[in-house]
């Protein structure tokens, strides 16, 4: 049974990446800003982490750095779920550690093939 | 020496003597006194006892120059040996009672005694050599040895009892007696052989004499017991062989070796004269009484040319004495009647004829007797010393001659300083009456000749020069120059002086002024830092004057010369000398300008001048000239022209301006240039003629007034060139005041560019500004817009995939409409952001490498669906010439899909052909979209690249899209450094055609 962690802000997108989450039949839980991400990944290990950047208290590129600096969290992916999509911003949140880059709006089908490829990794 | 025979037959004689004269005096047992056998007993007993003392004498007495302690030893030996052996005597039972009763016991101990003293010692002797024991072989030490002995002797004399001791029974001597004779045998006997050993090592001959001796002692005692008047005459004999012994050893070998010596010494002495008589330099000889050459030296036949053979038995006056003083020498120098010797200077003959002077010594020889045997002639060749004294007393006579002749004074005075002789030349300056008078009664004025001359008069010199002044007889005042010179007679004591004078007046007073005019010159050179030389070109000496050192910096210690000029050259400017001194020597004008550097270092700039001067073959001699230190000069100059060209070369102008009229009086470089008048043009135009800020009120006065009050003003105006433009300038003016004029000097600056700079500046911030607030705006609102539309999609897309229930045919399609409406807002956002991107100069390209066949099939691929559905044929005609482009790949993709997506966006409902065609076109690749649709009417086309704009408001609903493509695509070309254009025939179709460069320019990377 694979356990995701959603962290995003905003209450409408929350309520559709979750909808299409377990829909696939993910075990999916949710933080709201940075810093309660990050407690919650001190309780419990997740298989891997959709992080939205732009957050309350602590934005996602400074969750994702101390997340990725636990021990068990080296090696589990941390996905960027964002609405920056400049050009350039992919390549920006590459640099800060995270593992993926999925712009808003999502197409829901790529979105849920990309993260069955991650899945099907472990 | 005594042979041994001799000896032996001696004892042997002495023996049979004493056997026969006891045979024939017949012996009784008991010697009574005054018996014949006793008597002779006595004697010879007692001659023994004078024998034995006799060797204590000889050699206690000897020992003073013999020094040697073995017999000092021996001597004091015999003492004892004599004291024991007259006690002895003394014993004898028909003597007289010794202290004691007398009795043969008595006799026979000291008769033992004194054998055992005699053995022991005898053997001792043989241990002690000349110097052993030195510390206690001292007459001192054996005068108390020998009175404690003699003490212990009468002693046991004085206490002597019979029953102490037997040596004497009724049947003659005890066993103990001749044990111990027999025993003290045996030790002479060994030192004998000891003595023997020594003898052999040492040669020594008295010591023969010992072992004689000593030896017979030892026969003496072997018959004594037998033959008593024999043992008692051989005993005597044994001590005369000692007493021998000590004789040679002590007297006779010292007058010996003394003998020895002198005979040395007369041979030595006479070697010693033959050396002297044969090596002597004098002509030695000797005549007899009849005149007669009997020696003849090595010197005389040197002198004389005779061989000592030749002249040997010759009459000395006939073969040397010339005939006419023959007599007088006889008789003077053959007499031989004298006493003394005589010393005379004849001419004499030598071999060869020629005279010679001689210097001659005569003198009486005598034999032992005083009877004189002949005379001996010393003889010196005096001929030279005869030639220096004659030629001295030439000279002498000449000297004295030149003395009064020459035009000099010359005066001796004694050491009183009194005038004791004078030339001509002194009579006739201080008059004939000079002789006899004190020189300081022609002293002129207070002088200190006196104090001067005194080191002479002492003898601490020899020389003195002094100027004195001196009165004439004609009663002028003259001043003379004197060299006293110190006089001395032979045995070194002074007599006076001798002074040359020379009457210096006339030059002294040329001297003085010539000092002057040296001095003058000195002064002048030394204020224009200028000195002069002369060079000797032949002999390449080098005269200059004091202020040279000072030119140079050389220290007076340094002789003028070529080189210690040349040292001092800066090595740059070294050849630049030598060659204009070359040029000099050929004639040219010699003036150059020369670095220096002074020993201590400091550098200077010296100008030198100097001319040549040539003999009639136009050779150089000599070249004199002037050397000056123009340091200063040339620092002033540089200086100034460091200010001038500071001043000219100024970016600012300068002018300076008379602030009485207002006039430019002087004016730089960048004052014309900036103004556009020539300088000329200038000067003597006024401040007004293109000053053109200043109001109607302004007074030249006023504004002088108040540039003289601040002392500096700082404006802002403007200028107007000759050619009418006009230009911002700042000028700060200043008033100067110098040789009692005042000038105001005014720098102006075009601030033009400033000014331009400025405003740019200002301009370029805000845009800046504006440029990032835009950028940040446009970020945000992305993102903002994105969040929204992605539950906008999201949620369509998740209700068509039905997972959470099936829809009605109606609801799908509103569904459907949300998502297509979703959908096209966020193209529209992706449009907009982009040309705002364009717009604000934010689009940044990301140049690579591309390969244009396959980012096309890239970019088909993506519309090929598209085409699929409206039944669009996409054909491709790509020219081989055309492999790679430089350009953003994203970017170039999204100008191709643009133009296919509109081409096939716009063809025919029933379908149409879209053609894409690749070209190259020298620098520019160039790409063409043409389809087979509607076309666009001729009016329309201007309009197309329009943001917003479609070409009628129908086409958005029909067609879709955002209107924004095209607007975007040409930006994007035009980005590149592109361009980008539409040919179309309305109703036929439209081909878009852009040209990128296939290189790209790195200034179009960032645009």
């Amino acid at each position: 049974m694979t356990r995701l962690l959603v962290v995003e802000d905003d209450l409408m997108n929350l309520n559709l990446i979750c909808e299409i989450l377990k829909a696939e039949g993910f075990t999916v839980h949710y933080a709201m800003d940075g810093i309660e991400a990050i407690d919650m990944a001190k309780k419990m290990l997740y298989d891997l982490i959709l992080m939205d950047i732009e957050l309350p208290r602590m934005d996602g590129i400074e969750a994702t750095r101390i997340i990725k600096n636990m021990l068990n969290y080296k090696k589990i992916p941390v996905i960027a779920l964002t609405a920056y999509a400049m050009r350039g911003d992919k390549e920006r949140f590459l640099a800060a550690g995270l593992d993926d880059y999925i712009p808003k709006p999502i197409d829901v089908s790529d979105f849920i093939k990309k993260l069955e490829k991650y899945c099907s990794r472990d | 020496m005594i042979s041994k025979a001799k000896l032996i037959a001696l004892v042997i004689l002495i023996f049979l003597a004493g056997y026969f004269l006891e045979k024939a005096i017949d012996i009784s047992e008991d010697k009574l006194p005054g018996s014949v056998e006793g008597t002779i007993e006595v004697i010879s007993e007692f001659f023994s006892v004078f024998v034995a003392f006799s060797i204590f004498t000889i050699a206690w007495y000897s020992y003073n120059k013999s020094r040697n302690n073995r017999y000092l030893f021996l001597g004091m030996m015999f003492y004892f040996v004599g004291i024991l052996m007259l006690f002895h005597l003394l014993s004898y039972p028909y003597m007289p009672e010794f202290f004691t009763p007398n009795s043969y016991n008595k006799t026979a101990i000291f008769l033992l005694a004194s054998r055992i003293i005699l053995a022991t010692m005898f053997l001792a002797s043989a241990y002690i050599h000349k110097d052993t024991l030195s510390v206690l072989l001292k007459k001192s030490f054996l005068i108390s040895v020998i009175i404690i002995f003699t003490a212990i002797s009468f002693a046991s004399v004085y206490f002597y009892r019979d029953s102490l001791f037997v040596s004497y029974n009724f049947y003659g001597y005890s066993y103990i007696t001749v044990f111990f004779l027999s025993i003290t045998t045996a030790v002479i006997l060994y030192a004998c052989y000891r003595y023997f050993k020594e003898f052999k090592e040492t040669g020594d001959k008295s010591l023969i004499y010992l072992i004689y001796g000593s030896l017979i002692i030892i026969l003496s005692n072997i018959v004594y017991f037998a033959f008593e008047f024999s043992a008692h005459f051989l005993i005597i004999t044994g001590f005369f062989y000692i007493f021998l012994s000590l004789y040679k050893s002590s007297v006779e070998s010292p007058y010996e070796k003394l003998a020895i010596a002198e005979e040395k010494l007369r041979n030595a002495t006479e070697e010693k004269y033959r050396n002297l008589f044969n090596n002597a330099n004098d002509a030695i000889i000797i005549h007899d009484i009849e005149c007669k050459v009997t020696s003849w030296n090595h010197a005389s036949e040197k002198i004389f040319g005779w061989t000592a053979e030749e002249i040997t038995g010759k009459h000395l006056l006939r073969i040397l004495v010339p005939e006419e003083s023959r007599a007088q020498m006889q008789r003077i120098a053959c007499n031989i009647d004298r006493d003394d010797t005589s010393y005379f200077e004849p001419e004499l003959f030598r071999k060869d004829g020629r005279r010679m002077n001689a210097s001659m010594t005569v003198s009486n020889l005598r034999d032992e007797n005083q009877n004189v045997i002949g005379n001996s002639w010393i003889i010196k060749d005096i001929t030279e010393r005869k030639q220096a004294e004659e030629m001295l007393k030439t000279l002498s006579l000449r000297n004295e001659a030149i003395l009064a002749s020459v035009p000099e004074i010359i005066m001796e005075v004694d050491e009183n300083k009194v005038y004791k002789w004078a030339n001509k030349a002194g009579y006739q300056f201080f008059g004939d009456d000079v002789i006899g008078k004190e020189a300081a009664i022609y002293f002129e004025g207070e002088q200190k000749t006196y104090e001067v001359v005194m080191p002479l008069f002492e003898g601490c010199e020899d020389v003195i020069y002094i100027e004195s002044w001196q009165r004439r007889k004609d009663g002028e005042k003259r001043l003379l120059a004197w060299w006293c010179r110190v006089l001395k007679d032979s045995k070194g004591n002074i007599t006076g002086a001798l002074s040359t004078a020379r009457d210096i007046t006339e030059s002294k007073q040329m001297e003085i002024a010539l000092k002057e005019n040296e001095a003058r010159l000195s002064e002048a050179q030394r204020i224009a830092h200028l000195g002069n030389w002369e060079w000797n070109v032949k002999t390449n000496e080098l005269h200059w004057a004091e202020e040279n050192y000072r030119v140079f910096g050389l220290s007076r210690d340094v002789k003028p010369s070529l080189e210690a000029f040349l040292n001092t050259i800066h090595p740059d400017d070294l050849k630049l000398v030598q060659k204009s001194m070359d040029d000099a020597l050929h004639g040219k004008p010699y003036d150059v300008d020369m670095h220096i550097i002074r020993p201590d270092g400091q550098e200077g700039i010296v100008n030198a001048k100097g001319e040549v001067f040539f003999d009639e073959e136009n050779r150089p001699i000599r070249m004199s000239g002037t050397v000056q230190d123009i340091t200063e000069r040339k620092q002033e100059e540089e200086k100034l022209k460091l200010f001038h060209d500071l001043i000219e070369k100024s970016n600012d102008a300068i002018t300076i301006v008379d602030p009485e009229t207002g006039i430019i009086l002087d004016a730089n470089e960048k004052a014309s240039s900036s103004l556009g008048y020539t300088r000329d043009e200038l000067l003597n135009m006024h401040v007004y003629d293109f000053e053109i800020t200043l109001p109607d009120t302004f007074s030249w006065n006023e504004h002088v007034k108040e540039i003289q009050k601040e002392g500096n003003l700082f404006l802002e105006g403007k200028h107007r060139r000759k050619d009418g433009t006009i230009f911002p300038i700042e000028v700060s003016v200043n008033l100067l005041e110098y040789e009692n004029k005042s000038r105001i000097v005014a720098i102006v600056r075009d601030i033009t560019e400033r000014k331009k700079a400025a405003e740019m500046s200002h301009e370029n911030e805000r845009l800046v500004y504006a440029s990032k607030a835009k950028n940040e705006f446009l970020s945000n609102m992305s993102h903002e817009l994105r969040t929204p539309l992605n539950a906008v999609i999201g949620f369509s897309e998740l209700l068509k995939m039905k997972t959470i229930g099936d829809l009605n045919e109606k609801q799908e399609g509103y569904v459907d409409n949300i998502r297509y409406g979703g959908k096209h807002l966020l193209n529209l956002i992706s449009d907009i952001l982009d040309l705002s991107k364009i717009d604000a100069g934010k689009m940044e390209l990301v140049i690579e490498n591309i390969s244009v066949p396959e980012t096309l099939d890239q970019t088909i691929v993506m519309v090929e669906e598209m085409a699929k559905k409206s039944n669009v044929s996409l054909i491709k005609e790509l020219s081989p010439d055309l492999e790679f482009i430089e350009a953003d790949k994203q970017r170039f993709i999204q100008i191709l899909f643009n133009l296919l997506s509109n081409a096939i966006k716009f063809n025919r409902k029933k379908g149409g052909i879209v053609t894409v065609t690749t070209n190259r076109e020298g620098d520019m690749a160039k790409f063409s979209v043409s389809d087979t649709g509607i076309g666009i009417k001729e009016e329309d086309k201007n309009k197309l690249f329009n943001d917003f704009e479609q070409l009628d408001s129908g086409i958005t609903r029909k067609y879709g899209g955002t209107g924004l493509g095209l607007a975007i695509t040409k930006k994007l070309v035009e980005l590149h450094g592109g361009k980008m254009w539409v040919d179309s025939e309305f109703g036929v179709g439209s081909t878009f055609t852009f040209l990128l460069p296939i290189k790209a320019n790195k200034g179009e990377k960032n645009t």
